[in-house]
């Protein structure tokens, strides 16, 4: 405990610099920005800065791309509640009673409650960073390359339960993943491989590349295909507090959520938008004759699922900074970030880089207060960019996309990919393929493989060297449970009935 | 038995040819053993799971039809071949060193994807298509304006006057940002010898007299006519001119 204090001592000392508090703020106005803005979310938007970070100090570029994360979901709320389009993925659900709060007149109370409930959250979800981070790195030490290839299995069967649809194939586009993940030179042997004697790709493709084409890109032909319509409540966002009964009816379903999103987060595969599907769910069928009924309105239906988000965002950062594996494609490209400025992500650095460690978890907890600030107050401000029409909006999305894909190398080669990869991207949604775990098995393939030939080298070409190691196999037999589990029929039809949620 | 799920059907094939032209590609590099694997090991196998997966995908898309079948669209998917061939063909056969061999493939399948009725996805990947084409040549300033105007015409509620202020608004602000503010290595204005280098054959960087002609025309051409440039950036620039990119870090 006195360590833990220690150490929060340190992680503060270095956030409330003039500098990391600026960046700090930087990121959660950012956030908020791009959480309040359809069409654009947290992937984009930090693909889009990683390069820009590269000038930074480490300390404070992580700051600033933490805070763009968990601040796009206080922002994803907002447009959920006043426009029903969900300004950010996971705040899908809110819509459903938030909207209706707003059409009852009750929008006031719809986004105080949603960022009350992350503040509480984000506060939690924090501590237990905070307290988690250091056993698990501990545990993480003990990993030899087998533990960490059974773990990563562990991790993308994980993201299968993330994406909706179908399960293999879920498992179809990580594997995919994995294989565009080993384009380019071979590690161990300097062969080129799948690079068709391109030097381009003698690096492998460029990750920002995917993740702007197949994101980015793809997301903003799908909305100029579909005409939008677009009813904002503005003039009615009164009675910017909560009134106390409904603090005492939304209270068990922040407290419940902050929970379910806090476990969830820490798992791989997890992160903001199952843990809100997750509490939605749960308040469904925990609250007993509810009224109004979910659905017409119901408070706990934007308390809960809100809170469970910015809980699980939060938590969602355990994973990478204790085990070095990024649990979803947010995570992946902070693992990009930290490359950038020669950290290897992973139990070492907590040790190597304290300072680092502690004043990210440290930065988190002020970046929450900050984002209440920026979200209530200021709630006139968001409402006044969400009247800017998309077809402005748009063409500065795809420049800052382009000048950051461009600036990463100074390489034309991976602007021109990234088209591909848009229209790779646009056959996925075509064919109903979620490519956010192609993602994760694009960051997770060359990792996989390393690991994987490791142990086998070391086990002299046994494979039941997975099976044999007890922490191996246990997160091999988590796997195949958590596999068993969403296979059954039973639950296979409830997570099409979550997914599909009116 | 027909198709009762076309998106299953198309998904699962497109996960069956990718994993079978990597077990096929896999096969040229060493497999080596398990206990030593070589560079197509992993990618062979992790191939085979692919396609054996995609199988699936594939054959549960079959099965007893009632009513109609919503239909998935394929011209994405015809649009990615089409790159991908045009590409590696035009680097195949010397038209151009890589980065003109994809411009070539994307842009040309860009163009063909206005024409098929895939006009917001032609017109948004073909003026990123044209940006990293371009960028280098001209710059950052001229390129984001190219950017904005021909992605705005992508929108149905395209205006000129509000297009005219906004592109001019991003181009200046796209310099203050990134190349003052930032302060990144970015070309920002027409590099003249760069543009003889993309278009011209033969040049050498000391010999740009001749080639004053023809920049201001393939720079003439751009604006409006993607199609022109395919066939220009083809001109077979001495193999390592547009490799001049900073070495990848």
């Amino acid at each position: 405990m006195g360590a833990l204090i220690d150490n929060l001592h340190l992680g503060f000392t270095t956030a409330v610099t003039f500098q990391n508090l600026l960046y700090c703020f930087f990121g959660c106005l950012l956030g908020t920005l791009i959480g309040v803005l359809p069409g654009i979310g947290p992937i984009a938007t930090i693909a889009m800065l990683l390069p820009a970070t590269y000038a930074l100090p480490p300390v404070a570029a992580l700051i600033m791309l933490a805070g763009i994360y968990y601040g796009a979901q206080y922002g994803g709320s907002t447009t959920a509640i006043l426009v029903n389009l969900p300004g950010e993925s996971s705040s899908v659900v809110t819509m459903i009673d938030g909207y209706q709060m707003a059409r009852k007149g009750r929008a006031g109370a719809a986004l105080s409650v949603a960022a009350i409930g992350s503040f509480i959250a984000g506060c939690f979800g924090t501590l237990i960073l905070a307290g988690f981070a250091a056993p698990l790195a501990e545990l993480a030490f003990k990993f030899g390359p087998a533990e960490y290839f059974s773990l990563m299995v562990l991790g993308l069967i994980g993201a299968v339960v993330l994406a909706s649809g179908s399960i293999v194939k879920a498992i179809c586009m990580i594997v995919l993943g994995l294989l565009l993940g080993l384009v380019g030179t071979d590690v161990n042997t300097g062969t080129s491989r799948f690079a068709f004697g391109i030097p381009e790709l003698s690096d492998g493709i460029g990750f920002i590349s995917v993740a702007m084409g197949l994101f980015g890109f793809a997301e903003i032909i799908v909305n100029l295909d579909m005409k939008e319509d677009r009813e904002v409540f503005t003039s009615k966002v009164k009675g910017l507090w909560l009134s106390w009964p409904d603090f005492k009816e939304s209270i068990g379903a922040i407290l419940r959520g902050t929970f379910i999103g806090s476990a969830l987060g820490i798992l791989p595969g997890g992160g903001a938008l199952l843990a809100s599907f997750a509490s939605y769910t749960v308040e469904k069928k925990f609250t007993k004759n509810p009224t109004p009924r979910f659905g017409e309105g119901q408070i706990r239906g934007v308390a809960g699922p809100e809170s469970a988000n910015n809980a699980g965002a939060q938590t969602s950062f355990i994973p990478l900074l204790t085990l070095g594996i990024p649990p979803n494609a947010v995570m992946a490209l902070m693992v990009g970030a930290m490359t950038i400025h020669n950290i290897q992500p992973g139990p070492q650095v907590m040790s190597s880089n304290p300072s680092l460690f502690w004043g990210m978890i440290a930065s988190m907890w002020i970046g929450n207060l900050m984002l209440v600030v920026l979200n209530l107050p200021l709630i006139g401000m968001w409402v006044q960019l969400l009247k800017v029409p998309y077809r402005m909006l748009y063409p500065a999305i795809l420049v800052f996309c382009c000048i950051g894909v461009f600036s990463v190398n100074n390489n034309s080669f991976d602007v021109l990919i990234t088209v591909l990869f848009g229209v790779l991207g646009m056959s996925f949604i075509k064919y109903a393929a979620e490519p956010a775990p192609l993602l994760l098995g694009f960051i997770l393939g060359p990792m996989m493989e390393e690991n994987l030939r490791r142990a086998m080298l070391l086990s002299r070409g046994d494979p039941t060297v997975f099976f044999t190691r007890p922490l191996s196999l246990t997160m091999l037999l988590m796997a195949a449970a958590l596999l068993a589990i969403i296979a059954l029929p039973q639950i296979a039809k409830r997570r099409e009935e979550t997914f599909v949620e009116d | 038995m027909r198709i009762k799920d076309q998106k299953d059907f198309y998904a699962g094939l497109m996960f069956i040819i990718f994993g079978v032209l990597t077990m096929w590609l896999s096969q040229s590099y060493n497999m080596g053993t398990a206990a030593r694997m070589g560079p197509g090991y992993f990618p062979f196998w992790l191939g085979g799971v692919l396609a054996a997966l995609g199988a699936i995908v594939f054959f549960k898309s079959f099965g007893h039809v009632e009513g109609t079948v919503e239909k998935a669209s394929t011209k994405s998917s015809v649009i990615f071949i089409l790159m991908m061939v045009l590409s590696l063909g035009a680097g195949a056969i010397g038209l151009a060193g890589p980065n003109g061999a994809l411009a070539i493939g994307t842009i040309a399948g860009c163009v063909v994807a206005i024409f098929v009725g895939e006009r917001s996805m032609g017109l948004i990947l073909g003026s990123v298509g044209l940006f990293g084409l371009f960028i280098k040549a001209i710059g950052v300033v001229i390129c984001t304006l190219g950017l904005v105007w021909i992605a705005a015409i992508a929108s149905h509620e395209f205006k000129w006057k509000e297009t005219a202020i906004s592109s001019t608004v991003l181009a200046i602000m796209a310099w203050a940002i990134f190349v003052k503010g930032l302060g990144l290595q970015m070309p920002t204005w027409v590099d003249t010898g760069e543009l003889q280098r993309m278009f011209i054959t033969d040049v050498k960087t000391d010999a740009p007299a001749d080639a004053n002609t023809d920049a201001p025309k393939a720079d003439a051409s751009k604006a409006d006519a993607p199609k022109a440039d395919a066939p220009k950036a083809d001109a077979p620039a001495t193999t390592d001119a547009p490799k001049s990119d900073a070495p990848k870090q």
